[in-house]
């Protein structure tokens, strides 16, 4: 019933789950990784391996940063 | 790679230009004064023109010269407006496009999370005091402001729509003001990129 509602660019999207949340990390990662490989790589045809390196390690780093302090307050504090 | 018709008509500007520089700095030694801001436009040009034509895509399938002949705070200006459109107009068509659509799309999502009134600039016309302090009152738009034509539309509708709040707002915040800083990014590499003789050159470009 929500979307009944709901007006596009005007009003703000109405999904907001827990991990809707979290997954909207995805795409501005995508979109920064592509467009800093695209500036920063010599030809366009390497861009897209080196993109995907850079996404996955941006994504890996919060996972795992995400992990240590999850066990920092589950078993020290 | 360059072509050796491209290379003919490259050297005979450059000569052209060196010839204008040459004149022009007699001239101001003989005559002592001469209007210094005219002098120093066609001293410019001189420098420029020699360096217009010689640049060219990596993109096997597209021209391999400049469509455009201009100078990098003309490249920068454009870019900022038009997202990509510096690239374009170097004749780097492949990144222009992949650059310019990839912000496009950040901003567009951007707003679509937390509606237009997203962007929201301050509001210099009822301004009291220092124009910073206000300015810096919404740093975000700073950012949002970098994305040019979309973001300068965005923030003149903006204000007028109903404004949304909590995690919806802050991601499309986060989301408008990073393209609008990427774009940044891609408006100094492409002008900067205009003043190199080979755009493609690993040292100048290449980097982790």
């Amino acid at each position: 019933m929500i979307f009944l509602a709901y007006t596009p660019f005007v009003q703000p999207l109405p999904l907001w789950g827990h991990f809707a949340q979290i997954a909207w990390v995805l795409p501005i990662c995508a979109a920064l990784s592509i467009v800093y490989k695209s500036i920063r790589c010599h030809r366009m045809s390497s861009v897209p391996r080196e993109a995907a390196v850079i996404f996955a390690t941006i994504i890996g780093g919060m996972v795992l940063a995400a992990v240590v302090l999850a066990m920092l307050v589950k078993f020290l504090i | 790679m360059k072509v050796p018709s491209q290379d003919k008509k490259a050297e005979r500007r450059q000569k052209n230009g060196a010839l204008l520089f040459f004149y022009l700095t007699v001239r101001d030694d003989a005559s002592g004064n001469v209007g210094s801001a005219v002098r120093n436009i066609f001293l410019w040009l001189a420098i420029l023109v020699p360096h217009s034509g010689t640049y060219y895509s990596d993109f096997p399938d597209m021209p391999k010269r400049r469509p455009f002949n201009a100078p990098a705070p003309v490249i920068a200006i454009v870019n900022w407006l038009i997202p990509g459109s510096g690239y374009l107009m170097l004749g780097q068509v492949a990144r222009g496009l992949t650059i310019g659509f990839t912000i496009l799309i950040l901003f567009t999502l951007g707003i679509l999370i937390g509606g237009i009134h997203v962007v929201d600039p301050p509001n210099l016309s009822a301004l009291k005091g220092n124009v910073v302090r206000t300015i810096l009152e919404k740093p975000w738009y700073i950012g949002q402001f970098m994305s040019g034509a979309i973001g300068l539309i965005s923030g003149w509708i903006g204000p007028m729509q109903p404004a949304s709040h909590a995690r919806a707002n802050d991601i499309g915040t986060l989301y408008t003001a990073v393209a609008g800083m990427l774009n940044l990014l891609a408006t100094i590499d492409s002008s900067y990129r205009t003043t190199l003789e080979d755009p493609y050159e690993p040292s100048a470009t290449e980097g982790p």
